[in-house]
Formats: C-alpha cells, structure tokens, sequence
C-alpha cells in the first residue's frame, strides 16, 4: 500500500501528459486521494515494503512530513485552478508538479541512503524545470544555479553516503541506527542539506528562484523542496545517528543565515523576494532547533515546519493573486485591498500571524519550544539570537501587511478578475493555521511546554 | 475550581463577542442594549469573583480580582459611552471591544505566564484594530508603529517569560531577562524612551478606546511589571536596577508633563498627561517597599479613573466641534455645564489637588519616597510635587481654553448632555474621584491591605485631616462652579481703540495656549524640546535608523554574495573546463596518447607498491 503512495503522483504526471484537458484535475483528485490514503489507512498497511532491495518504511515523523506536503500542494492545486489559464502552462505545471510531490514522498518514505539520494535528485531536477517555467533567458540562468548549487551539495553528500557505507557495508538506515559518526561526516551532510535547504553562504539560489510562477514558488518554499533538507537533517541526526564532537558551529550558522536575510528582507521591494528571505531565515530558525538535538526542541521543529509550511503557502499564494490582480511585484506600488477583498485578508493575517509566532496560532507553540530547549541547554545567546529573529520576523511581514493592506491608492483597478478560488486557498490556509493552534492548546490544556 | 472561576470573566466577554457577529443583523438599539448588557454582565462576574470565597486566594489572586474588577468597570462606562460616541456602531467595533476587554482580563486573571502570554499578544492583536478603525493616513501610520513596537515590545516579554525558570543559573541570565521583562511591560504602560507609540495611537482611536487604552490597556503592563518585580525578582535584588528604574520613573514623569504643556491637540495633551502619569506609578513602585507599591496602585486606580474621565469628557468636545484643536473650543461651559463639572473634577485630581483622589495617591508615593531615603529618592520625591504644579498649569489651560474664555469654534453637531448614555459613566467616574479622594483610609483598609497582605505604615490619620478640609474646599469648588457657570453665560464684548489700527485676533483673544509659547524660549527648557523635535528621545526612530544600517549591510553581505562569489566562481569552472577541453580534440593520436600515459602511470604505482 505504501508504494502505492509514492507510485500514484507518477502515475498522475502521466495521466497528466496524455489527458490534456484535466490535466490539473487529475493532479488535483490524485493529491487529494494521497492525502486520503495517508489520513485514514489501516494500521495492517502500514508495514515496511521492500522491492528491489530498497525498504521503505513508515513511522511518524515521515507520516507529518507526507501529510503537511500533500495538504499543502492539495491546496496550491486547487489555487492553479485560478492562476493557470492556458492548457499548455497547466499540462507543465501538473506534470512536473506532481513527480515533485512524488519525489517528495520518495524521500519521506524511504529507509535507504540510495532512495533518499536519488529522489533527492529527482526533485532537485524538477525544480530545474519548474522555476524555468516561462524559458526566458534571465530565467533559466537562474534555474540553472538553482540545479547546480543543489546539485554539488548532494554530490557532496553522497561521498559522505559512500563513506558510511564503507564503514558498515550497508545503505540502510534502520540498520545504522545508533552509528556514532564524526564532525566531518556531519558536516560534508550537512553541506548537502543546506544547500537544499537554503542557508547562509549558499543561499541566494532561492530568492532568485522567485521569479517562476507563484505556484510552482510556493511548491519550493511551502511544500516540498526546501523541506527535504529539514526532513533529512531530521532523520539522519535524530532518528538514525549519533553525533560525536561539538557541531555548535553549524548551530551559528544556521542563525547567522536567519539574521542576514530577517535584515535583507527589510529592505527588498520585490514582494516575492521578501517571502524568499523570510523562508531563509525561518529555515535558519528550524535547523538550529533541529540541531539542539533535544526531544523538546524537535518537537518545536515539527510543529513550526507545519506552521511554516502552512503559513508561507499562504504567503506566496497571496504574492500571487497580487501579482495576478495589481500586475506588480514591487510591493511599494500595491495598494490597500482590506475592503475589497475581505476573505483574502483574513489568509494573509492569519498566515502572517503564525509565521510571525504569535498565540494562538500554531508557529507560536514551535518557536517557544524551540526557544525554551535552548535555554534549556544553557545557550544564552542562541536564544537571545532567536528571538531577535521573531523580532525581525514580525518587522518585515508587517511591513508587507503595510503596504497590501493598510495603506491606500485611488487609482485602482483590478486587472485579473477570477479569483475566487485563488481567495478561498489562501483562507483555507489561514484557517486551518489558527484551527490547528487551538487545537493544540485544547490538547495540551495549557500545559503545552 | 477557583482556578476555573477565575477565567468565567473571559469567557463570558468571548462569548459576547462571538454573539455580536453571529447577530451581525440586528437592529442597532438592540445592539446596543446587548452590549451594554454583556459588559454589565461580564462586571457583574468580576465582582461574583470577590464573594466567591474569598479566603481561598492568595494575595496576588486579590491583585488580579483588584484588576479585573477595574478593568471591567472601565469597559462598561466606555462601552456604555461608545453606543452615543460612535454614530454608527456596527457588529465589528462591539465585538473587537468585547475581545479586547476580554483578552485584558485575561492577562490580569491568568493564572500561568504563558497564557498571561497568549491573552497579551490577543490584546495586541485586536487593539490594532482600533486603530485602523477611523481610516485616517495619520491612524495608518500610528497602527504601524504600534503594532511594530508593542509586538516587539512583547516578545521580549516572551523572552523574560520563558527565562524566569533559569534565573538562578547566573547573574548574568538574571540581569538580561529582567531587562526583557522591563522592556515588554515598559512599551505597553509607555515609560521613557519607549513611549513614541503612545501619543499617536491614543489620538487615531475612537475615543472611548482612548479612554480604554490609557485608562486600562498601559495598566496591564503596570500588573505585569509588579507581578514579576515583586514575585520572581524580589525588589531588593540588584540596586543597579532600583536606581535605574527611579531615574526612569523622574525622565518619564518629567519629559510627559513638559511635552503635554506646549500640545494643543487635546487627545495629543492628554496622551501625553498619561506618560506623565505613568511615570509616578512607576517611581512609586520602584522603591519597591510596600508603601511605595500601595502609593503605585493608588494612584493606579485613581489615574484610570480620572484619565478615563478626561478622555470621556474630551470625546463629548471632539463630538460636539469635529475638531481635537483647543483653538477651535471656546465658552462651552454653558452649553456643556455637566461635561465641565466632570472635566473640572478630573483635572484637579490629576493635578493633585485635595480632597480629590490625585492628592491622595501622590502624597503616598511622596511618603514612599521620602522613606526611602536615598538621594535620588528625595530628588524624585521633589520632581513629583514639579510635575504637579506642572500638571496643574497644563489643565488650567485646556479648561480655559475650551469651557470658559470667548467662543470661537463652530459647533458642527448638536449634542445633549440629557443622554443616559453620557451621565453614567461620566457621573459615576466624578463620584469615584471624590470618594476616593475623601475616605483614603476606608480605601486603603478595604482595598488595598488584603491586596498587599500586611497593615501599611501609613500615617493615615494626616491624609484624613488634609481630607476633612477638603470638605470645606468642595464646597469652595461648587460655588466657583456655579459662580463661574452664571459668568460664562454673558460675556461683555468691548471694542478696543488703538489708534484706528486693527488689531489681530492674537491680540484681542488671549489664548490659554499662548501663555505657554513663551516656554520654548525658556533656557534649560528649550534644549529639551530641541532636543525632542530633533527625535533623539524617539527610540522608534532611532531603532529605525539601527534597522536600516543592519540591513544596508546584510544586503551588501547578499550582494556580494549573490554577485561576486557565485559567478566568479562559475566562470572560473568554465574557464576551468576550457582548458580540459584541450586535453580531447577529437583527434585519435592524441587518444591514444592519453590511454598510453595512463597505462604507464597504473603500471608505475604497481609497481611501486609492490
């Protein structure tokens, strides 16, 4: 049953190609039976499934990170319903879309170096596609750095796979489990993974990438790319390997890269750049959480990598229906819409609200548990740093809600008129960002840290 | 269950803000009527609380009841003032108002930090609303700058919060998360350098927001402030702190009162009599003995009554000429008689005279101080009777200027005073000040000893004999009152002749407002207002300036990144591929060559090896 899962988005892409005309549709139903099927599946189908020598597994950290990526890009599917009107763009875009939620769920899934390489590489191909959507010059340079720089970091962490393998002559996962491995092992991975995940000095692949469609933008922020790297820090540092050796240098980092682009983030005009900037920064926030390597600090990591997931779907979506209706990305040039467009409003704060991490939304509950596990491991100035990052979090999302929302231009007129179901994603999302914290609190009642 | 009591308050305001979007069609008289209701409601629970067996609660638990209660009759006097002030009230302003008054009480009522935490980002949260709510350009930018600073202001908050259970760890962890907690309950009451919100925020709101921001809103920060100074930093921990906080206490005092001395915004002035205000609480409790946090809450009570008054009564002004401009006021005593009673009686508590609740309170903290003892303290302690005097010429001019004096300003809207609406709450606060004012002791027994849990020091019996004077001196009020009622009704007008010149109306009216002009000239205190024109007491502005330096550099940091690292790099790789590219002509000699070489070179490592 579970190849099944990471068989149907592939399936779907072919569908897509051969039946033009449903192409999104039949992206759409095959998310939404994926998410179905990982909701509500038996206990008996969730075994470990093997073929051709590669496991695949099923536990729960790979259950969160398949069901927020299926929901998500579920919603950016509905949401291309409004932003793509030709069928040529909406073949593409299912197409390629899809075998990256594959890849996705590939990489979740599978308990085995080599699989989790060679999805890792698939997406990192379909993003080379994806952010070249409109082949204009400009922009396939800047795919092209995107696949390059993603591309060397896993090259580089293949060797470090290869080395592993060396010691204990298997690929498998389940089988390493409790390996004790040392700092520069750690750090040819983490290598890789930062360069997926977008930090500091191998970063700038990812504002670049803006200029791709909105969708296909809030498919590498929100839904699957840049959260691979999460997901891999998690599995090999949390669940499989021992770190011997002080790794708090990567810790630094990480903030570090939070910090620099919290303050480009500032001062960019380019609406979409800043959101770029801001998942620099959150990522930057979750992988020094990750890296506390402590029980309470990833539990603060999962919980705001769905937060983030959530909110900065919402986000970019927002970008996009901006983009659609005002013809601009520079966000001095947007107008007031609080009145005209009530229900997209209420998204866009309700995404805004959670990214920021203010109750009682869901990102306050991961940053406060990742924040107090630091204080807790006695790193005063990493915490300190955290919370400069929210500080600066909360500036420049404000500062975007400034200029959507509050401030007021006459000359006004919408250029893009079907947008209903774009709004209704961007609500959905905002909504299910507040459903779930007060879910949260109601199940911790109150005892939540 | 006495835990669960506590939160009824809360709940009940959520409820009734769910109800009035739920009934977002109804009639606006039963609206009305159901708000009114609903706050009624929710105070009546408040005080159900103080019955409801009361040994049971510990001394802070009193402290919260003491809050709430204040907190709820606040809510209801404006909510009850907001049916006559807002011309059309509609479901969001009743609802923001119930979730704002129920996120206060929720902070005050909380029982854990953290959810003390969630019901302060809520209270933030919805009050920026408000803001918004009369869509103004300037209201645009104060929502802005609000939310920038007091957001900020509360996640340092979170930052102390989650901090207090590591304070023993070091004194240096002490000392930062002190300074968070400093900071966050700082921005919310408006102490010195971070008061820059405060002013703009208090004139874009409606007024009776005003009223409930300045009266209630900058008390949750005060609450939280004690709660933490008293229960987790115990004040005798660090002098450093102490003398600090009653440097600030003087700054904030001072710099308040000055500023509202040369406004002529009467929302703008009386924002600014809010820092000032602000500013005696905070010297009063930083002594941190228990006389000074009796002085504190006293004059806690007492200044969200009078400021809610004040703002109350401005309201009916704004309402009645469309115009927050002192200039534009003018001889409303007769029209307004009541207005100018509650006004009069308000002014002269803040300013602190007897028998009204002001002189009560600003003797205490006086008392505090002086037992304190220290040199700051007794300089402190001379700097409260400065900011009296100071306070006190500050509302001689806005009640000359708009309820006596000549009539200069239109009256764009005809308005009653009849209104039920509009007698309530602000009878009912004039009354507060006297009784306050005139049974310190009965207060203070009744009050404020269960709350502070010992018999205060206090030489009582000397505030009841200034009070029992003051008797005499109401009655020397009222026969003013009247007196200058029967004055203000005829005015005499004469021409004035000087020599055939016509003379400008700056001449002929002598404005309140002008007597103060001549304090930007004054030496000592010129500087200071430079000094504040310029915008280095702006921590906004300055922060700003910090923020943008920052990021100038982190864009720098990107760009070369972006620029230079990766496409030098990129073209060294291609220039590096140029060169192989040499090495494979597509000639076969050259081929076998290579495959020649390399045969020599594994054959020479064999055989080195072995």
């Amino acid at each position: 049953m579970l190849i099944l899962i990471i068989i149907l988005p592939f399936i779907g892409a072919l569908l897509s190609k051969l039946i033009k005309r449903f192409s999104l549709h039949i992206a759409t139903s095959i998310t939404f039976i994926i998410f179905i099927l990982l909701l509500f599946l038996p206990d008996i189908f969730k075994t470990n499934f093997e073929i051709l020598g590669i496991t695949f597994l099923w536990d729960d950290l790979s259950f969160i990170f398949a069901t927020t990526s299926t929901f998500i890009g579920l919603l950016i599917f509905l949401y291309s319903f409004g932003y793509f009107n030709d069928e040529k763009k909406r073949v593409f875009f299912s197409f390629w879309a899809q075998i990256f939620l594959g890849s996705m769920l590939g990489v979740v899934f599978s308990d085995n170096l080599i699989s989790i390489y060679f999805f890792w590489e698939i997406a990192g191909l379909c993003s080379y596609r994806l952010i070249g959507t409109y082949r204009e010059k400009e922009h396939l340079i800047k795919s092209e750095k995107a696949f390059l720089i993603t591309v060397t970091g896993a090259g580089i962490m293949f060797l470090a796979f290869a080395y592993l393998y060396s010691i204990t002559g298997t690929f498998s996962l389940s089988e390493m489990k409790g390996l004790s491995i040392s700092p520069i092992i750690f750090s040819s991975i983490f290598l890789g993974v930062i360069t997926k995940s977008a930090t500091f000095p191998l970063h700038t692949w990812l504002p670049d990438a803006s200029v791709a469609p909105t969708p296909v933008t809030a498919f590498l922020h929100a839904a699957v790319l840049v959260k691979i790297g999460i997901y891999g820090l998690l599995r090999l540092f949390w669940k499989t390997f021992y770190i011997e050796g002080n790794i708090i240098w990567a810790i630094y980092l990480a903030i570090f890269s939070s910090l620099i682009a919290g303050f480009v983030a500032l001062v960019e005009k380019d609406f979409k750049k800043i959101l770029a900037y801001s998942t620099v920064s959150q990522l930057g926030f979750l992988i020094s959480g990750i890296l506390l390597l402590n029980d309470k600090a990833i539990k603060g990591v999962l919980i705001f990598y769905v937060a983030h997931a959530l909110g900065k779907g919402g986000l970019f979506l927002t970008a996009g229906i901006m983009e659609k209706i005002l013809g601009t990305k520079d966000i001095s040039k947007m107008n007031g819409i609080i009145k005209k467009l009530p229900i997209l409003t209420f998204g866009y704060f309700f995404s805004m609200l959670s990214v920021i991490g203010i109750p009682p939304f869901l990102g306050f509950f991961g940053k406060i548990n990742i924040i107090i596990s630091a204080l807790e491991k006695e790193y005063l100035l990493i915490s300190f740093l955290l919370i400069i990052s929210s500080i600066l979090t909360l500036l420049y999302l404000w500062r975007t809600f400034k200029f959507l929302f509050i401030v007021e231009n006459v000359n006004f007129e919408f250029k893009y008129k079907r947008i209903e179901v774009m709004n209704f994603s961007v609500f959905l999302i905002g909504f299910f960002s507040f459903l779930l914290g007060i879910i949260y609190l109601i199940i911790h009642k109150g005892g939540f840290l | 269950m006495s835990i669960k009591i506590l939160f009824f308050p809360v709940f009940l305001s959520f409820l009734f803000s769910f109800l009035n979007i739920l009934l977002w069609k109804i009639r606006r008289r039963f609206r009305s009527f159901l708000s009114i209701f609903g706050s009624f409601l929710v105070l009546i629970s408040c005080i159900y609380i103080l019955f409801f067996n009361l040994s049971c609660f510990t001394q802070w638990e009193k402290l919260s009841q003491f809050f709430a209660i204040l907190i709820s009759t606040i809510s209801f006097l404006c909510m009850i003032y907001s049916q006559w002030y807002i011309p059309f009230v509609n479901f969001i302003y009743d609802s923001l108002f119930f979730l704002f008054s129920g996120a206060m009480l929720g902070v005050v009522l909380s029982n854990s930090l953290i959810s003390l935490y969630i019901f302060w980002e809520l209270m933030t949260i919805s009050s920026f609303f408000f803001i918004l709510y009369e869509n103004t350009e300037e209201a645009k930018n104060a929502s802005i700058k609000y939310i920038i600073m007091t957001g900020t202001g509360s996640i340092f908050l979170l930052f102390g919060i989650l901090g207090t259970n590591f304070i023993e760890k070091n004194i240096l962890w002490k000392h930062l998360f002190f300074f968070s907690i400093f900071i966050g309950a700082g921005v919310k009451s408006g102490i010195f350098p971070l008061y820059s919100w405060l002013p703009d925020t208090y004139l874009s709101v409606p007024t009776p927001i005003s009223a409930m921001f300045s009266g209630i809103m900058s008390k949750t920060g005060i609450y939280a402030f004690i709660k933490f100074y008293f229960t987790i930093f115990y004040p005798e921990w660090s002098t450093f702190w102490e003398n600090l906080m009653i440097i600030i206490g003087m700054i904030t005092l001072l710099s308040g009162v000055l500023l509202a001395l040369i406004q002529h915004d009467i929302k703008r002035l009386l924002a600014y009599h809010s820092v000032s205000q602000i500013g005696y609480i905070f010297l009063s409790i930083a002594t941190g003995t228990s006389i000074g946090l009796l002085g504190g809450l006293y004059h806690l009570l007492n200044h969200s009554i009078f400021k809610s008054l004040l703002f109350l009564g401005a309201g009916v002004l704004i309402k009645m000429t469309h115009s927050r401009e002192l200039e534009d006021y003018g001889n409303f005593s007769s029209i307004l008689p009541f207005t100018f009673l509650t006004f009069s009686i308000a002014s002269f508590s803040i300013s602190g005279l007897p028998p009204f609740n002001g002189f009560v309170s600003k003797w205490i903290i006086c008392q505090a101080l002086l037992e304190k003892g220290t040199t700051l303290s007794i300089l402190g302690m001379i700097i409260s009777l400065l900011g009296s005097a100071l306070t006190l010429a500050s509302f001689i001019k806005v009640i000359n200027d708009s309820f006596l004096g000549v009539g200069k300003g239109q009256i764009k809207e005809k308005i009653s005073e009849k209104s039920f609406l509009i007698i309530t709450p602000l009878g009912f606060l004039a009354l507060n000040c006297l009784i306050l004012g005139i049974f310190p002791s009965l207060v203070i027994n009744k009050i404020f000893n269960p709350i502070l849990g010992t018999i205060s020091t206090l030489n009582i019996k000397l505030i009841n004999l200034i009070s029992f004077w003051g008797y005499l001196f109401i009655l020397i009020i009222f026969l003013i009152y009247f007196y200058s009622l029967r004055l203000t009704k005829k005015i005499k007008e004469k021409r004035v002749f000087i020599g055939g010149e016509v003379i400008s109306r700056e001449l002929s009216d002598f404005d309140g407002s002008h007597f103060y002009k001549t304090l930007y000239e004054t030496e000592g205190i010129k500087e200071f207002y430079e000094i504040e024109k310029k915008g280095l007491l702006d921590s906004y502005k300055i922060s700003e300036k910090f923020f943008n330096l920052s990021s100038r550099i982190s864009n720098k940091i990107e760009i070369f990144m972006r620029d230079e690292i990766y496409l030098k790099g990129r073209k060294f790789i291609l220039f590096l591929t140029e060169k192989f590219r040499t090495f494979q002509n597509g000639l076969l000699p050259r081929y076998i060559f290579w495959v020649i070489a390399g045969l020599i070179f594994i054959m020479e490592i064999l055989v080195w090896r072995y």
